[in-house]
């Protein structure tokens, strides 16, 4: 297909019908869409790649560290069973776990987590809150946890 | 560019077909598709592409883009291929604009239709 130039486009403009410039406008309003959409996912991956990078530079956690990660995990964990009153529900329970995160700057494991909220035979399941967005938001929450630890590790806290 | 009003050269291709005043009784002009490609080049300045050629060509039934051929009621019918081969050639031709000149000629067609 022969390519013509700015002028030659521009001056036919003038030659146009409306309708036929109004599909026009629109295809090229969705090549604006599209390039931003790609040009948005290409920085969304250059700004992974980026961090996985950083992530990756990060020393090893020593082995002393880890077990305080691990130690502080299961104190976690204890106290708030421990302290969780016998008709708390999901939702407060989940809320309880927040604070004692923060407190700790902990690294969850979200499955083992799950599993001590799953045969934890004192919850109240009648919570209106589901249980799938409990666990959602408790994912959420982890991933900001380890984030936190992240930046503390690398020196950015 | 001839000296019709702007904003209607297909609609051009079809006056240009419609009447050559045979003593008033308003005989059908024939046309042909070289003619078509000619009227649309000297109304937008641009090139038809030989495939939107050929399949007007192939919609006559004869192989010769010359032969005078298609009546104003066809033309009236090949309306919609004229507005789409204009698009075409345009966003094809696009691609080899910098950023600046896209956005020139957006503005220019966001202003002739008066939308921003």
């Amino acid at each position: 297909m022969a390519v013509h130039t700015f002028a030659q486009l521009k001056a036919s403009i003038s030659a146009a019908e409306p309708q036929t410039l109004t599909l026009l406008l629109a295809e090229l309003d969705k090549m604006i869409d599209e390039k931003n959409a790609a040009a948005a996912a290409t920085k969304l991956k250059t700004d992974s790649r980026t961090a996985i990078t950083a992530r990756d530079k990060l020393p090893p956690l020593p082995a002393s560290e880890e077990s305080k990660y691990q130690i502080l995990y299961k104190d976690t964990v204890n106290e708030l069973l421990r302290s969780t009153p016998v008709t708390t529900s999901l939702n407060r329970l989940i809320k309880k776990f927040r604070l004692l995160s923060t407190k700790y700057d902990l690294t969850v494991q979200v499955d083992q987590l799950r599993d001590k909220i799953d045969n934890h035979s004192r919850l109240d399941r009648s919570d209106p809150d589901t249980y799938d967005d409990v666990m959602a938001d408790l994912e959420q929450m982890t991933e900001s946890v380890n984030l936190n630890r992240l930046r503390v590790l690398s020196g950015l806290g | 560019m001839s000296d019709i009003k702007p904003g209607d050269f297909t609609q051009h291709l079809i006056d240009t077909t419609v009447n050559e005043g045979w003593f008033g009784f308003g005989k059908p002009k024939l046309v042909s598709v070289a003619d078509l490609a000619l009227t649309f080049t000297t109304e937008t300045g641009l090139s038809m592409t030989d495939e939107t050629l050929d399949a007007i060509t192939k919609f006559t039934k004869t192989t010769d883009r010359n032969a005078k051929v298609l009546t104003p009621e066809h033309v009236a019918k090949l309306k919609p291929t004229f507005a789409r081969e204009y698009i075409n050639i345009f966003l094809n031709s696009i691609e080899t604009l910098t950023d600046a000149e896209f956005n020139d000629l957006r503005m220019a067609i966001a202003n002739t239709l008066g939308v921003p």
